[in-house]
């Protein structure tokens, strides 16, 4: 092959991640065995907190970045993991796109980490899982530890009188049986992963949406490939971009499946109790456009804000 | 002259390490506050990342001194074996791959922590925390310790051939 | 830029160079894994890798415990504790050929319910019976050994860092595995009581015995002495299990509980307290040098693809499935004589584990073979980090010679243990399979 592309992912292979599979499958295959990929999972060439910063300067090829990792440097791109914000994971992908395609600052910011975004990865809706049904209610929530991490996770459970708890995703299963947590708070296709259904059979959501981790080509990588390659490269990013979507409907409904199969229960809120966490929790997105401003960046971010509300409304 | 300079960069070194055990006592003190406050539903905001940064400061504060205690680890086997100039060799090489190592390394850490400083780097959590303090103990640890590995090439070269002490643990 | 192949080879020979010559350890893998990355893909990445490495891994919240740990270690030591349990252990099993390496074996093993990691362990221990084990007459090799040896048990021994990654790794449930290492974990501590049994009445000059009988009052007095160290046991192994903190935080709660007994016991002079805080700096700033320099250098070969390339070409010769295991078992040993387990497994397993299986190794019991063959790499030259953990936080003068030469028996223990572990597999299935 001429060009042996190395991929540094944060996240363990699995099923989580066959559509990226797809598409390291079509690449290979329309270049003809031009380019090949090397996929390293788990975080074996570079940390989740490394790659942006690795792919940006050519030590790797492709990167899988979670933007909530890079708070100072993904201003914008950190906007599509703010909770409350899209009713669905279809909902944060077309933001996304309607991002990328609209507002020039989105892309602005990755030019200047020498990085080009291929697609996203959208996650599936977030539920909390824990020994007891009470996650039923906001009530029920008071003063229950749950496990959160990055800013706005916190934040959202602060305000409703949850505790948030940074406790290491290894150590999730174990505090769910100990009690040291009360609940997790991840999407079903991770509470099956993790097996957190066995000490915590007690499913309550889908409590908020967002897009996970971002697929990026770095700068110095894309230069070196020539013209038909990057096309390929392209067409099928958007593919998977598309692909992903329906994939994650279909699996997060498998995974949902699967975990009843196996004695959980999942209690699904009602859309008034939506309303209810939406009017619970702080208005985050304002939030994000109020750092931006303090940043000099308040009108992209303004006008991010306003758009997305609008694509919402519909 | 070598000496004069050993007695300046000691005390800083020590200091370094000072500043470590300060940052371990306060590690210790939050994740203990962080326990008995989740007891109560109150868990200190910030211990995570506090924890994190006085990990850099133990981690980089102690290089310096680690070396003038000779407390770094190597494969003593052959060292042990060896005659005074042979161990004078092997120790030349062990200051100057040190040097070139920790030299590229801070050169790199220097680099990020002025882009830290650009960029305004803080943690991500309930609180914002900044990471420049952390990104400057990489620098200036590595530096003081290469500082004292030079020092130490020095004297290689200075008493090059003649027996030395070599004390273990 | 060279092939993988010719890159490793000069890889390797600048390590052994560096090792031989006496280069720090850290420094000696660092420049070698720069040195690597720089043929294979350019002195960019190399300083790429440069520039994130060494802040990432110091940056984590997750690697905190170890300095804590050893800073409780110190503060047991300071405040007397471990003296105390030593003299105790003594008046009670010196009569037993290697009472003290057996204590220090069994207590390594109840602290493994506590800490997760190996070379937390190694460290703790280090610290608290070195000193007491020498100061009674053992050997410095019999004493470095058990204790270096004696660390891998919190591996297996749940919670274990090393069995959550296989789990994540291989997506099996976290839990069963962390059930699966009990028994073989106790297994293991086992064997090493009956292993420092022979060794000790084989050669009785490692571990004097007194000459007469202690006196059972003094026995009894000496058991009152004690409560320190098992209230501070207690509350680390207890808080986890008890539901109060995750592992993680188990350091920070360990340190403080030691301190508190140091002031209660009233041995807070200032100067001494200074000098534990200050070598736990030094110990944790010499051991993750040598955890940074390992870092990249597991970066240069995973960049390379050789443990992939070499896996699948073993894979492709249709052998049987016991011919893969001892492929799986070698390639472990040889990588682990330059990195550590956690990187060999996420360099390995996406390989060999879907193999493995499918040729019929039951997934849970592979993960405690796994972690098994972990701890052996953990102990072997020339890269072994609990052996460097121990030379590195001992109190008393110790060359690394010494620590390995005293690990080298410990070794085929492990070995006898892995074997028993292939001939009967229920050893690590059972418990799991009756509890899930
Ligand atoms: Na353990
Ligand atoms: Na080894």
């Amino acid at each position: 092959q001429e060009f042996r592309l190395n991929w540094g992912h944060y996240l363990a292979n699995g099923p989580f991640l066959e559509v990226e599979d797809e598409f390291i499958a079509a690449v290979e295959e329309r270049t003809e065995g031009r380019v090949e990929f090397n996929v390293v999972y788990s975080g074996g060439l570079g940390a989740g907190d490394e790659l942006l910063t690795l792919a940006g300067r050519g030590a790797v090829d492709i990167a899988s970045v979670v933007p909530g990792y890079y708070a100072n440097q993904l201003l914008f791109a950190k906007a599509l993991q703010i909770p409350f914000v899209f009713g669905s994971p279809g909902e944060a992908i077309e933001a996304a796109e309607y991002a990328y395609d609209n507002i020039p600052a989105f892309k602005e910011e990755l030019d200047q980490l020498r990085v080009r975004r291929l697609f996203h990865q959208p996650l599936g809706s977030y539920y909390f899982a824990g020994p007891s049904d009470e996650c039923q209610t906001l009530d029920g929530l008071q003063g229950k530890k749950v496990r959160t991490f990055g800013s706005d996770i916190p934040k959202m459970m602060d305000a409703v009188g949850a505790v948030p708890q940074s406790v290491p995703a290894g150590d999730q299963y174990e505090a769910l049986e100990r009690g040291t947590l009360d609940y997790a708070f991840v999407n079903i296709g991770n509470i099956e992963a993790y097996r957190l259904y066995e000490p915590g059979p007690n499913l309550c959501g889908p409590a908020l949406s967002m897009a996970g981790h971002m697929v990026v080509v770095g700068e110095r990588t894309w230069q070196r490939l020539p013209e038909d390659i990057r096309t390929i490269i392209m067409e099928e990013a958007e593919k998977a971009q598309q692909r992903y979507v329906e994939w994650v409907d279909a699996s997060e409904a498998g995974s949902a499946e699967a975990v009843e199969a196996e004695g959980a229960t999942i209690h699904a809120y009602t859309d008034e109790q939506l309303a209810q966490w939406d009017e619970a929790a702080p208005d985050m997105l304002a939030q994000w456009v109020e750092e931006l401003e303090g940043r000099g960046k308040g009108e992209a971010a303004q006008e991010t804000a306003d758009a997305w509300r609008e694509l919402m409304a519909d | 002259m070598l000496d004069r300079a050993q007695r300046i960069i000691e005390p800083m070194a020590f200091l370094a390490v000072l500043l470590g055990g300060v940052g371990l006592m306060i590690s210790m003190f939050l994740g203990m506050g962080d326990v008995i406050g989740s007891l109560f539903n109150k868990p200190l905001p910030g211990a995570l990342e506090v924890t994190e940064s006085t990990m850099v400061l133990i981690v980089f504060g102690g290089l310096a001194y680690a070396q003038i205690r000779q407390r770094h680890l190597r494969v003593e086997l052959a060292y042990l074996q060896a005659g005074p100039k042979l161990r004078s060799v092997m120790d030349i090489v062990a200051s100057l791959s040190g040097i070139v190592f920790f030299g590229l390394l801070t050169w790199q850490a220097y680099n990020e922590a002025l882009f830290s400083y650009q960029i305004g780097e803080a943690t991500s959590g309930l609180v914002s925390f900044p990471l420049l303090p952390a990104r400057i103990a990489v620098v200036l640890g590595a530096g003081l310790y290469i500082v004292q590995l030079c020092l130490d090439l020095l004297k290689d070269f200075a008493t090059f051939g003649q027996p030395k002490d070599f004390e273990l643990g | 830029m060279f092939d993988p192949v010719t890159a490793a080879l000069i890889v390797i020979a600048l390590v052994a160079f560096l090792l031989i010559s006496g280069a720090h350890i850290g420094v000696s893998l660092g420049l070698a894994g720069l040195l690597g990355m720089t043929l294979t893909i350019g002195s960019g990445a190399a300083m790429a890798q440069l520039a994130t490495v060494p802040f990432s891994t110091t940056n984590s919240f997750t690697l905190a415990v170890i300095p804590l740990f050893i800073l409780m270690g110190s503060l047991a030591t300071q405040a007397g504790l471990t003296t105390e349990l030593y003299h105790a252990a003594y008046n009670w099993v010196s009569r037993l050929p290697g009472g003290l390496a057996m204590t220090t074996t069994i207590a390594s093993a109840a602290f493994g319910a506590a800490s997760g990691s190996t070379i937390v362990n190694a460290a703790v221990f280090t610290r608290m019976a070195m000193p007491e084990m020498t100061k009674l007459g053992y050997s410095k090799q019999l004493s470095a050994g058990s204790i270096a040896a004696s660390g891998t048990l919190a591996a297996m021994i749940p919670p274990s860092v090393l069995m959550v990654i296989y789990a994540i790794i291989t997506e099996q449930s976290v839990g069963i595995l962390l059930i699966a290492g009990l028994v073989p974990g106790l297994l293991t501590a086992v064997v090493f009581l009956v292993g420092i049994y022979v060794m000790v009445r084989r050669n009785p000059e490692i571990a004097p015995r007194p000459d007469k009988p202690i006196p059972m009052s003094e026995k009894l007095s000496s058991l009152k002495n004690v409560w320190g160290i098992v209230l501070l046991f207690s509350l680390v192994i207890g808080g986890i299990y008890g539901g109060f903190f995750v592992p993680t935080y188990a350091g920070a709660v360990g340190a403080f509980g030691a301190f508190v007994i140091v002031l209660l016991k009233r041995r807070a002079k200032a100067g001494v307290l200074a000098e534990t805080f200050r070598d736990a700096v030094l110990t944790s700033s010499t051991i993750f040098t040598v955890i940074i320099g390992g870092m990249l250098f597991a970066r240069f070969l995973t960049y390379t693809g050789l443990v992939a390339t070499v896996s699948e070409a073993v894979l492709g010769l249709g052998l049987p499935p016991f011919a893969y295991l001892m492929a799986f078992a070698l390639l472990f040993l040889i990588l682990g004589m330059f990195i550590e387990p956690i990187a060999i497994m996420i360099m390995t397993l996406p390989v060999m584990f879907p193999v493995m299986t499918e040729v019929g190794y039951d997934p849970v019991w592979l993960g405690v073979i796994a972690v098994k063959m972990a701890e052996i790499s953990l102990i072997t030259p020339p890269v072994g980090l609990n052996v460097y953990v121990v030379r590195s936080a001992s109190p008393v003068p110790l060359s690394l010679g010494d620590v390995f030469r005293g690990v080298a028996p410990f070794i085929g223990l492990e070995a006898l243990v892995l074997m028993l572990l292939i001939l009967f597999p229920e050893i690590a299935t059972f418990l799991p399979s009756i509890a899930g």
